[in-house]
Formats: structure tokens, C-alpha cells, sequence
């Protein structure tokens, strides 16, 4: 649920990277924090978890202008993935926007992927929230160790996480910096979107 | 003469012939020619001696014509015998001028000038004199040939004309009223230097008409429209103008119009003509300054009395108590008490009609135009009226009954005090007709966008005569009266665009009508903060000591629809505190008796004294320093604002520091199975500030200060700052409540709150992983023991 505030003129949207731990939600946060410039982005923030880290940024898309005259804020967070973590996990989610689901395309990963899913839309219904009322996108990553490690292909990915074919999908590698510029893109673009045909 | 040379000759003569109205016969010989010339012009016209004369030495004339003796009464053989006969006649001061005239016509072969000749009567006449250099094959000077005409007349004509307009320049410079001239297109193209006194220009700083408006904007605006509007409609016009002068004088001018008319319809420009009326605008105000003061004194009598009665009820009263008390009788007591409560209340009310009456008028030159009640006005007169006549009335034993029926919001822009001294005045004349009491209606509706007073009595009436003289200056009926009250009254109503009526009623009585044009609410249709004021606005305590800007801020913050309340020092300001309720407090940082911090603590205090949430408190800081957006709660500033400030930004921000202030107090409730951190984070989205008090199931209590989306600090138990916050977040299960904002004694919290909160959460999972954990490691002991305890069962 964005916040408006008329008093600020702003359109406040969250945007939240969900996945199993060790995906790479981290790694996309960071490399979009560090490719977005610095005059419109805030302060990145850490939160160590064990095992995996949260963290969050603000920016101002200036790109996206400004809707009815209010400026656009979008907030982004990663949520731990471990599956100990789930209250925190509810903390970060509430209020979101649009979801970006980061999946792990390693073999080895695969029911962590499926059971991060299912944890995701358990948690959005306790909030009262539907998965399906939601932005979502989907990243599947680590597509660069193709070789060195075994791989899921993505249409096993698709067919594990996305068989109705609902949801846009980016093969990606956060560490090398591939596709993670274009799944932000793609869920700034459709929260933003949802968020105007909400509230304005 | 060759007669090519005449030909030339007659040629350049076009202008003398024509000047003789001459039709161009067909030239056979100059000599004819000239003749006819010189038969058919008619007598009273200046005629032209054409002549011939030598191009050296003394110019003598070679020829010349017969006319000559009828324009200088020398005949033409006295020219023609004696060749320094016309030099002899030049009046000695124009030779020199002549001669230096020569290399002119040598250049050009062409020369006019004007002289004074001797005529034979022996005075001197002024002569046209055109040469023509003729010139021989070799093109050396041959002749000079030439006419004159004797111009006289027209030099007279012109000399008067030079005096007339210097005579006129002469008026219109030493003339008190500024005179302009525009153009059809509104450029200025003359003015006079009164008009750069009244513009409080200096003169010769405007040399070009074009920047003598620029001296005054605010004028220009006027003016231009004004005069905009006389071009299009060719009417002429008259308007009051008011400006601050360079000198920051207010300064009130009357601007008249006219159309300059071209002979026909056209308008070929507009005359302005402005007067400066400042001093007759003061001294209208003084006699209105010593009516006020008339009816002031009178009130006062009236007052005197009045207060004489409550004095008695109190001593009285207090006596009884007294004797009450004596008698132990307690209940007698209390009702002698309240009496005297009531009749301090009385007095209290009777005081601030006063006040209200007495307050120093505005000067009309700074008065703002403002959105008023019409009827809130009319009321306020009705209840002074009622105090000022009670002495009189009392003393005569005659009763007035007043019938009142008021609407409510009748709207009118205007100058409150002055509407409000026409309300009065009617009102007291209708009094006035009731020497012997009677009823006096006064009714305010709303009548096609007018707003209508209507004040009806039953009384003496008016003479049917007299009635045009009612708004005369100085006409009055009554005795001990200036006379100005009505005159007042209608010049007032007028400058409101209204008018007023008198009509007189059967069998006997008069009726006042005035009507004011009515306003639209801007308050509610522009201002796009309409909906988020209460619909009486809040009531905004201004502590401010420099007059001018408290009343800046006064009259803003009533044109926004808010109940300002004015105080020159903090002492009087705590003092309003202490007795009425006030929803936010503005205060000037340096104030002479206390400055703006203190007077924040003492605000505090009161409020705290008074059991009651405290109000925002603002600051504003006259010198010039940044804004300061986070300030030390623990002073009770809530913020500092620099000035100068606009008035609906500073409204603006009471109405955010009052929302946030008025979190607490307006619901309370129970909130059940919720889970706490969902709440905090609640709390930190609707930005307020507030204390939650959070107790734990086993009995731990802590309290977490969120203020404007920010947590500044916890407590819980012995722990302070996040450990607190952390611990008061992870409780299990327990109660909490909101309490209202109370600054925290220290801030020990500076990381965001969305940090806060992940955190809390981690820490809240950790908690249950480990609990997990251990229940886990416990299950695998107890297994393990089992285990063992099997084994060795079975062993």
C-alpha cells in the first residue's frame, strides 16, 4: 500500500525482493543502489541476518516524472530469506507494492525456490493481501554459472514457479550485472502503474 | 533682367503667390506680371514688394516694385536714388544678423530672414525677406533678387500666442494638481511638476515622461486602467488612488479623467488631472477620531454606571458570604459566590465591548480590505449600543426593546472597523429618536448577493424636509452634535460600493437601510486548505511585540477563516493562556520582557497546570538565520521559523504541529490480538507523536517515544535506548496503550525507524530459532537420555 502524502507532494511505493536465501536479492539491491545516481538515491541501509543480509534504499526514479504533480518515491528492500526469518519477513513486506522474486536457478535450490513461493503467499494473506492482485516479476539468477554448476533451465523454472505463465520473467546474473537493471525496470514501471490506478 | 532670370524669379515666388491667393496668369513680361500682382491681391492682406538689388558693396536696389510704398510708405524712387537707402532703414539691431546671412546665400543661392525696417511713419516693421542669388554665365553673382513682406501682424499674432501658452505654462507648472497627458496609445506626452511631488518624485529625475510612472507601480496600475477605460468609453472620470510614496508616506490621491477631443468625435488623448487629498483623507479621520472619542465618553459614563451596579452585587455578595460563613451556612456561601462570579463575568464582557470599541482605528491609508461577518458586526454594535445607552435610560426610567434577527454569514469585504462605526451610528440614532423608549428593530439578511442592515425604530421620526439634509456635513438636529454622523456614514457606504437608505415609517419612526455589496467566501472556494480547518477555525495565540507585524499576521490569519488572538508580551500572552483555551501559540523568539524559549517553557507549564495536552508551540526568529527544522523537544519549541513568513505557510504549519499535537487526545481504545510490531509501524506511517506504553505478560513495563515517524527513545525497566526498544518490541505477549506526547527526558535513538523495526523483527526471529533450537537440543537429550535409560532398561 504506497503512502501518499499531499502534505510532502510524494507518492511513497514499495517495491520488495523476496526469494529463498542466498538468491542473490542482496546482490541485485546493491548493484541497482550503485547504478542509480547518487543525488536521487538514498542511504543504503544493512541489516545483518545471519546468513543473509536485509537491506533497504529509497530513491526518486527521475525518469518516471512526476504523476498529478506528486513525485515518486520508490522504496526498495530485501527481505532475509532464510525461512527463520519470517517475522521479519512480514515486517519488510507490509505495505508492498510490487514483489520482485529473485529464484535461485541452481539445481540443488529448487524446493528452496518452491517454498519460498509458497512462504511468499502465506505471508501476503496474513496481511490481506493476494499474490495475484500484486505486481510481481521474476528473476531467475546465477544464469552465469551455467557450466561450472547444475542448472535448472528456465522453462523448468517456469513451469516450478510461473505455470500459468501470469507473471513477466528475466533470466539474470546479479553478480555480473546482467538482467538485474531490467527486472528493476520492469517492476518500477507496473508498481508505479498499479499504484496510480489505485490512488489517483 | 534677362527673362529667364525672371522666370526664375517668379518661380521661387510660389510661395509669396500663393500667399496672395494669386492665380498664375500666363507670365508674357515680368513687368505685367507683377503688376497684376500686385492689382489683384486685395488690400488687407500683407502684399510682397518683389525687387532687384546689387550683389556687393551696400546691396543698393536695382529695382524694385511700386507695392513697396503701401507696405513701407517710401516710395519706390527713394530706393532706386539713394543705393544705401535700405540699409539706412534696418533697425540697428538686426543688421548684424543680415550681414552674417551673406555666405549662407553665396552657398545656396537662397536666404530668408526677418527684420525690422523703418517705415515711413517712423516705426518699425517686421519684414520677410527672401533673396534669390542670380547668377551670370560664369556663375559669378550677378543680382540678388528678392520680395518682402511685411509680417508685422502675424509676429504680433505669434508674440501674443508665445505669451498666452507661457501664461498658461506658467499656471499649469505653479498648479497644485498634477496634470498628465497621455496620448491614444497611454503614453504620457506632458506633465506638469506637481504631479512629480504627489508621485513623491524629485523633479529632474523623470526627464523622460515615459519613466515617470515607473516611480510608482502600484499607481501605474490604477492610473492605466483609468485611463484605459476613459479612452474606450470617452467618458470622463474620477477614482482614489492610494500608494506609499518614496518617501514611505501613504500617500491618497483623486485622479480625474477627460477625453481630449479632436474637434470631431475622435479622441486624440486623455488629460489627467491628480490631486493629492491625503490631508483632507487625515483630517476626515480626526473628526472621525473625535466623534469615536464623543461616543466613547459617553459610553464610558454609561459604563461607570454600570460597573457601579456590579461593584454593589459584589461587595454585597461578599459580604453575605461573610456572614455565611459565620453562620457556617455553606450553601448560602456558595450561591453569594457565584453571584459574584457572574457579575465579574458581566464586567469581563462589558470590559471587552469596550475594548472592542475603543481600539485605535486604523488609519484608512493602511487599512486592508478583509472578508468579514456583516451580521457579527451588527451584533457587536447592537450589544455597545445597549451599554452606551443604559445610563441615560436608567435615568430617565424609559425602556428600549431591541428585536434582533441576525443572518448568519452575511459576507462583505471591506474595512470591519468602519462598517462597524456605520452600525453603530444608526443604531444610536435610532436611540437618540427614542427619548421616551420604544422598540428598535435591527435585522441583517441577504438580498440578491446584497448584504442588507435594516435598523427600524419607532421614535420621532424625521421630518420629511430634513431628510435630504441628513447627510450634510455639519446638519444636525440634536444639540451637543458635530453633525458628521451620517456624513460619515454615506461617505463610508459609498467607499464600499454600498448604499444607504432612510425611509420614514408610519405612523411614526425611521428605518435605515444600508447595503453592501455582498462577497463570495474565498475561504472556502480558493484556499485548498479549506477542508482541513475546522470550520471556526483554530484559536492561534500571537505573542509578537512589533505592532505592524502582529497585526500582518493577524489580519492574515483572519482572512484564512482563524480565530487569532493578539498579545504584545509573553506576560500578557500567559495571561490570555491561563484564561482561555488556545489551540497553538506563535511567539517571537526576542521578546523584550522574556525571550521565546522561556516563554515556550512557561506556555508549557500553563498548559501542564491546566491538565490539558500542550499546544504547538512555534517560534518565529526575527534575525536572519536558517530554518530550523529539528529543534530540542525538551524546550516545548516545536518549531522555528524564520521570518519573514508568509501567512498561509505559517497557518499551514499550525494546522500540520496541531495534528500532530492532537493525536492522543481524540480516540482511545482497545486494540486486541495485534501484533505489536504491526503497530509501531502504524504508528511511524501517520506521523505523529506519541508515547507507547507497552507491558509484557510476565510484568516487564517499558515506553517508546515515537515522534513524527522517528523513535527518539525507549525505556524498559533499567534498559535504555534500542537495547530498551528492542526488549519492550520482542515481548512475547502483553497489553499496550497510547499516551499522550510528553517530551522524552533524552534521545537516545537515532537510527531509522524502518532499521528499528527490521531489526526488532530479526531479533524476534533469532529468539524463536534459538528457543527452537533449544527446545530441539532438549528433545535430543530427553531421547538420548531415554535412550539410555531404555538401554539400560533392557539391559
Amino acid at each position: 500500500m504506497a503512502i501518499v502524502s499531499r502534505k510532502k507532494n510524494e507518492i511513497q511505493c514499495k517495491v520488495v525482493y523476496y526469494g529463498p536465501g542466498r538468491g542473490g536479492k542482496t546482490t541485485n539491491l546493491i548493484t541497482i543502489h550503485k547504478a542509480v545516481a547518487s543525488k536521487v538515491r538514498g542511504q543504503l541501509i544493512s541489516i545483518h541476518t545471519s546468513g543473509d543480509r536485509t537491506i533497504f534504499f529509497d530513491f526518486m526514479p527521475m525518469d518516471l516524472g512526476a504523476v498529478k504533480n506528486m513525485n515518486i518515491k520508490i522504496s526498495v528492500y530485501t527481505v532475509p530469506g532464510q525461512v527463520i526469518y519470517n517475522d521479519t519477513r512480514k515486517v519488510v513486506l507490509r505495505g508492498v507494492d510490487g514483489i520482485v522474486f529473485v529464484a535461485d536457478s541452481l539445481e540443488i535450490r529448487q524446493t528452496h525456490n518452491i517454498e519460498s513461493m509458497s512462504n511468499l503467499q502465506d505471508n501476503l494473506q496474513d496481511l490481506g493481501r493476494q499474490l495475484s492482485d500484486m505486481p510481481l516479476v521474476l528473476q531467475y539468477n546465477k544464469r552465469d554459472l551455467n557450466g561450472t554448476s547444475r542448472l535448472m533451465s528456465v522453462k523448468q523454472l517456469e513451469e516450478d514457479l510461473n505455470s500459468d505463465h501470469l507473471y513477466k520473467s528475466f533470466p539474470a546474473s546479479a553478480l555480473v550485472g546482467n538482467g538485474v537493471k531490467e527486472t528493476f525496470k520492469q517492476i518500477c514501471m507496473m508498481t508505479v502503474a498499479n499504484v496510480c490506478r489505485q490512488f489517483l | 533682367m534677362s527673362e529667364k532670370q525672371v522666370y526664375e524669379l517668379l518661380s521661387d515666388l510660389g510661395i509669396a503667390l500663393r500667399l496672395n491667393g494669386t492665380k498664375k496668369k500666363k507670365p508674357t513680361r515680368a513687368e505685367t506680371d507683377i503688376q497684376d500682382l500686385q492689382t489683384s491681391s486685395s488690400p488687407s492682406l500683407p502684399q510682397a514688394t518683389i525687387y532687384t538689388r546689387k550683389p556687393q558693396d551696400d546691396y543698393g536696389i536695382t529695382s524694385i516694385t511700386e507695392n513697396v510704398k503701401s507696405q513701407l510708405g517710401h516710395e519706390a524712387r527713394e530706393f532706386l536714388d539713394e543705393p544705401a537707402f535700405w540699409l539706412k532703414g534696418i533697425h540697428p539691431d538686426d543688421a548684424p544678423a543680415i550681414f552674417s546671412g551673406f555666405p549662407k546665400l553665396l552657398d545656396s543661392g537662397n536666404h530668408v530672414q526677418e527684420y525690422r525696417f523703418l517705415h515711413k511713419d517712423g516705426t518699425y516693421r517686421w519684414i520677410r525677406d527672401h533673396w534669390i542669388m542670380i547668377r551670370d554665365d560664369q556663375g559669378s553673382p550677378f543680382e540678388i533678387a528678392g520680395c518682402w513682406i511685411d509680417v508685422t501682424e502675424q509676429k504680433r499674432v505669434e508674440d501674443t500666442l508665445r505669451k498666452t501658452v507661457l501664461r498658461y505654462r506658467s499656471l499649469v507648472d505653479s498648479s497644485p494638481v498634477g496634470m498628465v497627458s497621455f496620448d491614444t496609445r497611454g503614453e504620457i506626452t506632458e506633465f506638469n511638476p506637481a504631479v512629480l511631488q504627489i508621485l513623491g518624485a524629485p523633479f529632474g529625475e523623470a526627464t523622460d515622461p515615459k519613466y515617470l510612472f515607473t516611480y510608482l507601480p502600484v499607481m501605474e496600475a490604477g492610473i492605466s486602467e483609468a485611463i484605459l477605460h476613459c479612452m474606450e468609453s470617452g467618458k470622463a472620470g474620477v477614482g482614489e488612488y492610494q500608494y506609499k510614496s518614496k518617501k514611505e508616506r501613504q500617500v491618497c490621491t483623486r485622479l480625474h479623467v477627460t477625453p481630449v477631443h479632436n474637434g470631431e468625435s475622435n479622441i486624440s488623448g486623455i488629460h489627467a488631472f491628480i490631486e493629492d487629498i491625503s490631508d483632507q483623507k487625515r483630517a476626515e479621520e480626526l473628526i472621525v477620531k473625535s466623534e469615536r472619542l464623543k461616543v466613547l465618553g459617553q459610553m464610558a459614563r454609561g459604563l461607570g454606571y454600570n460597573f457601579n451596579n456590579l461593584l454593589q452585587v459584589v461587595s454585597g455578595s461578599a459580604d453575605m458570604a461573610l456572614t455565611g460563613l459565620d453562620m457556617n451556612d455553606m450553601d448560602a456561601v456558595r450561591n453569594n459566590l457565584k453571584q459574584i462570579l457572574e457579575s465579574a463575568q458581566s464586567a469581563t464582557e462589558t470590559v471587552k465591548w469596550l475594548h472592542q470599541f475603543g481600539r485605535t482605528p486604523k488609519t484608512s491609508a493602511d487599512s486592508q480590505k478583509e472578508l468579514f461577518d456583516f451580521s457579527e458586526l451588527v451584533e457587536e454594535a447592537v450589544e455597545i449600543c445597549k451599554f452606551w445607552s443604559r445610563a441615560e435610560l436608567e435615568r430617565t426610567g424609559a425602556q428600549i426593546k431591541y428585536d434582533v434577527s441576525l443572518k448568519k454569514d452575511c459576507l462583505v469585504e471591506g474595512i470591519p472597523d468602519q462598517i462597524s462605526w456605520v452600525a453603530l451610528n444608526i443604531l444610536k440614532n435610532a436611540v437618540e429618536a427614542l427619548p421616551n423608549g420604544g422598540r428598535i428593530k435591527v435585522k441583517t439578511y441577504i438580498d440578491e448577493n446584497l448584504a442588507i442592515l435594516r435598523v427600524e425604530d419607532n421614535g420621532v421620526g424625521i421630518k420629511l424636509e430634513e431628510i435630504n439634509n441628513l447627510t450634510q456635513a455639519f446638519w444636525t438636529s440634536k444639540d451637543g452634535h458635530a453633525g458628521m454622523g451620517l456624513t460619515f456614514n454615506s461617505e463610508i457606504i459609498r467607499r464600499h460600493k454600498g448604499k444607504m437608505g432612510i425611509k420614514r415609517m408610519k405612523p411614526h419612526g425611521t428605518c435605515f437601510v444600508v447595503r453592501l455589496p455582498g462577497a463570495i467566501d474565498k475561504r472556502k472556494n480558493g484556499q485548498p486548505h479549506a477542508e482541513e480547518m475546522s470550520e471556526r477555525g483554530f484559536r492561534i495565540l500571537l505573542i509578537e511585540d512589533d505592532e505592524r507585524v502582529l497585526r500582518i499576521l493577524e489580519e492574515g490569519l483572519k482572512l484564512l477563516g482563524q480565530q487569532p488572538i493578539c498579545a504584545m508580551s509573553v506576560e500578557e500572552g500567559l495571561k490570555i493562556l491561563h484564561q482561555s483555551e488556545v489551540d497553538a501559540v506563535v511567539c517571537e523568539l526576542a521578546m523584550p520582557d522574556k525571550s521565546g524559549w522561556e516563554a515556550a517553557a512557561a506556555v508549557r507549564e500553563v498548559f501542564r497546570e491546566k491538565n490539558v495536552p500542550k499546544a504547538p508551540f512555534i517560534a518565529l526568529m526575527g534575525y536572519a538565520a536558517p530554518e530550523q527544522d529539528e529543534v530540542d523537544p525538551s524546550t516545548g519549541v516545536d518549531r522555528v521559523l524564520a521570518k519573514p513568513i508568509k501567512v498561509p505557510q505559517l497557518l499551514e504549519i499550525i494546522t500540520q504541529e496541531i495534528g500532530k499535537e492532537s493525536a492522543g487526545g481524540a480516540f482511545s481504545g482497545k486494540v486486541d490480538r495485534i501484533d505489536l510490531l504491526e503497530y509501531v509501524q502504524l504508528l511511524l506511517l501517520n506521523g505523529r507523536r506519541i508515547v507507547l506504553e507497552v507491558a509484557s505478560t510476565e510484568g516487564m513495563k517499558g515506553h517508546i517515544f515515537v515522534d513524527r515517524g522517528e523513535i527518539l527513545h525507549a525505556i524498559c525497566g533499567d534498559l535504555r535506548g534500542e537495547d530498551a526498544l528492542y526488549k519492550c518490541l520482542t515481548f512475547k505477549s502483553g497489553t499496550f496503550s497510547t499516551l499522550p506526547w510528553q517530551e522524552p527526558e533524552e534521545v537516545t535513538i537515532n537510527r531509522s525507524a524502518m532499521f528499528l523495526l527490521v531489526e526488532a523483527a530479526r531479533k524476534k526471529d533469532d529468539m524463536r530459532f534459538k528457543l527452537i533450537q533449544a527446545r530441539e537440543s532438549n528433545r535430543r537429550q530427553v531421547a538420548r537420555d531415554l535412550g539410555a535409560a531404555s538401554t539400560v532398561i533392557i539391559k
